[in-house]
């Protein structure tokens, strides 16, 4: 038999043709390994793509990084601040910025424990530092916020800068349902700041207010001012935006809006909750589920502020799929987590990371009588701390499923 | 300081865009929340009110539903 020698079995041919292929190949791999290159490629392709206009479509996509998640800088910055704590324990400024980081990484993270960290590093901060240490205290008023102690967030405030004051007096005065304050506030931050934020934050006083034109006008203020690398703000508008359109019935707008907030910051758990909410009001419970499963596996190993939210969430899908043994279990977990959070006393409103107002809706949604009154109670508690329209609303509808209907009327 | 956005006007200085002008107790156009109230309302058996709201439902959220009010409190954004 004969032997084919290296030239019959094509070796110089597959020599050419593997140039032909592995060159471009190669010099393709060489350019879309350039970060630059790979960006501009990579917003093109999206910018082509995108079904929303401008001002709705964010409109710097060659300045979108590659890596879109805050939290291995913040990681970063914690590290580097613990090492000079290390180094120099007496250093309040340190305390206050690695103070500041931790409150950075509770909202970008959603993780509850960061506040705590973050409070007790400011007081260490005002240990070795009390006077004129506004990051300290500006940590001190956005976690007591965060404990819905609003009247402490605002006595905290008056020893902050201007700016930082009015900003925390919207968002306080918003939750208290003290609207001409919190317009008066928002009002104050816009002139002083001309901030996409600051537009933002009177868009939503001017929603609590009933005014949805005005409202508008403020959102797309807000769009013409923002600026390329603030991709949180960027995200949070317009997650508040497609928010705003999902409460006219623009579903498909709002699903957009949410969209465009996950392309600027993937796994952005606020936007992917929102959207899952859009799907399961559009009856598409695969969509759904898929998304809470996304905002599950975004919360890493601790839970967040939006666990509970997909928990109900999932519990109403499986009741709308007729699994009401699955529902109850997942409603049951979400309850564990809230009743965690809740003070421990239900005789006295005390400031803490608790959703009572959560608790209270879940005890609702699962629709078992024996939960009502606890319902009541709970909400009870809660509009000593809050009264915005969401809050009352809750109460009236605990109220209304214990058929108290002049009450829930009043 | 970002750029002043066009058309903008300080408001202190007094120019602000007219509101809606409602004539309903409550201040919120949120659907799910005035969808309550009328479920209130017609409990305590006082239709013409009930039907205000559940027009004012209508204007805001023309698709408004079961769906809808099921998922209201399932989304974050507007409040705090």
């Amino acid at each position: 038999m004969e032997t084919p020698s290296p030239s019959r079995l094509g070796l110089p041919n597959l020599w050419i043709r593997s140039l032909g292929i592995g060159l471009p190949l190669t010099i393709a791999l060489l350019i879309g390994s350039q970060p630059s290159v790979y960006t501009q490629l990579q917003a093109t392709t999206q910018a082509w793509f995108n079904p929303l206009a401008e001002p709705y479509r964010y409109p710097f996509n060659a300045s979108l990084p590659r890596n879109r998640s805050a939290i291995p800088q913040l990681r970063q910055e914690i590290a580097f601040y613990q090492e000079r704590i290390q180094k120099d324990a007496q250093r309040g400024l340190d305390y206050a910025a690695l103070a500041l980081t931790y409150l950075r990484m509770a909202r970008t993270t959603g993780q509850g424990h960061w506040y705590l960290l973050a409070e007790q590093t400011a007081q260490q901060s005002l240990t070795h530092l009390p006077f004129d240490n506004a990051d300290a205290q500006l940590v001190l008023a956005r976690v007591a916020e965060a404990k819905h102690d609003f009247p402490g967030a605002l006595r905290l405030a008056e020893q902050l800068p201007e700016r930082e004051a009015i900003a925390l007096a919207v968002t306080s005065h918003l939750a208290m349902g003290q609207l001409d304050e919190a317009d008066q506030a928002a009002t104050q931050l816009v002139d002083a700041t001309l901030s996409a934020n600051a537009f933002t934050l009177q868009a939503l006083v001017q929603v609590a207010q009933g005014k949805p034109q005005e409202a508008l006008q403020s959102f797309h203020y807000a769009l013409e001012v923002e600026e390329p690398g603030e991709l949180s703000n960027s995200a949070r508008l317009r997650t508040t935006l497609g928010r705003f359109y999902y409460e006219q019935g623009r579903l498909e707008l709002a699903t957009d809006l949410y969209q465009e907030a996950l392309r600027l910051l993937p796994g952005y758990q606020p936007a992917l909750v929102n959207l899952a909410q859009v799907k399961l009001r559009q009856g598409q419970y695969n969509a759904a589920d898929r998304l809470y499963q996304q905002a599950i596996a975004m919360s890493d190993t601790m839970p967040t502020l939006y666990q509970p939210t997909v928990l109900r969430g999932q519990a109403q899908i499986q009741k709308q799929r007729g699994n009401p043994a699955i529902a109850n279990r997942l409603w049951q977990e979400a309850e564990l987590l809230l009743r965690e959070t809740v003070p421990t006393t239900p005789s006295t409103a005390q400031p803490s990371f608790g959703h009572q107002r959560e608790l209270a809706r879940l005890l609702l949604e699962r629709g078992n009588p024996g939960d009502r009154t606890e319902a009541v109670a709970l909400m009870q508690q809660e509009i000593t701390l809050r009264r915005d329209a969401p809050t009352l609303a809750t109460y009236a509808g605990a109220l209304a499923a214990t058929e108290r209907w002049q009450e829930a009327q009043g | 300081m970002p750029p002043t956005p066009a058309h903008w006007q300080p408001q202190s200085a007094g120019k602000r865009l007219k509101g809606d002008s409602r004539g309903d107790r409550l201040g919120t156009r949120n659907p799910a929340i005035l969808y309550q109230a009328a479920v209130i309302e017609q409990a305590l058996d006082r239709p013409t009110e009930a039907q205000k709201y559940f027009q004012q439902v209508k204007a805001i959220d023309p698709t408004f539903d079961v769906h809808a009010q099921q998922s209201a409190y399932l989304g974050v954004g507007l409040e705090f």
